[in-house]
């Protein structure tokens, strides 16, 4: 089985969230949970380097942490997405509402 | 006269049940005869379907959901079997439905369907007879 690993790491008032394995409909909740929580403390970072699966689910969780940091001032990005990480965003149709970073120095 | 391609598939047998999802991608991840982009689609929209069917047409007949991955002539599917008391409903929705966001839940619900039909060529549900079935092609 497969499973969701998520490290969280501090930087003053950033979260930077590297997650890997697969985030679909069964492993979302604690995506959001841990997004959800980040986001609390200030800006965050979700490093999707090692990402094998994003579901429409996961997705949804991204959208919705996407229009709470808007809503509060704060700074949401994607780091490093994996191939089919890109896929599924731009499966959506809503592609370019996530803010993509290449390099963390780039925040 | 055009040269005839090797056929290659491979068939499973999965819980239906959210867990399930688990062993779907594990049969994805297993199937030797497609490309890494393929492998992407097909795991992507074909979790999509899953999750669909586990939420939306469930109980299915004997707890359980074949699914099959073929490649022939070049073209590439991805077969969902099964018997499911919803599922005649839940293809009648799916005709044209469009992603609606619910900001008190904070989900979107449609999503999963619009990925699916990007992901893939085409997008077919059929209910009734001996199985219910949905068909993809890549």
């Amino acid at each position: 089985m497969t499973q969701l690993d998520i490290d969280e790491k501090r930087d003053g008032d950033l979260t930077i969230l590297s997650v890997a394995g697969s985030v679909n409909s069964y492993t979302y909740g604690d995506f959001q949970e841990k997004l959800t929580k980040a986001l609390v403390a200030g800006h965050v970072v979700v490093d999707m380097e090692k990402v094998t699966t994003l579901s429409s689910a996961g997705i949804g969780v991204l959208m919705a942490a996407l229009d709470d940091a808007e809503a509060e001032g704060k700074k949401l990005r994607v780091l490093r997405p994996s191939e089919i990480v890109r896929l599924a965003l731009d499966s959506t149709g809503f592609a370019d509402r996530f803010p993509i970073l290449k390099n963390l120095k780039d925040f | 006269m055009p040269r005839r391609l090797r056929a290659a598939e491979s068939t499973a047998v999965l819980q239906a049940e959210r867990v399930g999802i688990f062993a779907f991608e594990t049969f994805v991840e297993g199937l030797d005869f497609l490309s890494s982009g393929e492998r992407n689609r097909m795991r992507l929209a074909g979790g999509e379907i899953f999750d669909n069917l586990i939420r939306h047409a469930s109980p299915l007949e004997d707890e359980a959901m074949t699914v099959r991955a073929a490649k022939r002539n070049g073209q590439l599917y991805l077969f969902f079997f099964f018997k499911a008391s919803f599922f005649a409903a839940y293809a009648s929705r799916c005709g044209d439905f469009q992603p609606i966001y619910d900001r008190g839940s904070k989900r979107w619900s449609g999503m999963g369907l619009r990925m699916c039909r990007n992901l893939s060529r085409s997008l077919r549900m059929r209910a009734g007879g001996i199985v219910d079935r949905i068909i993809m092609t890549f």
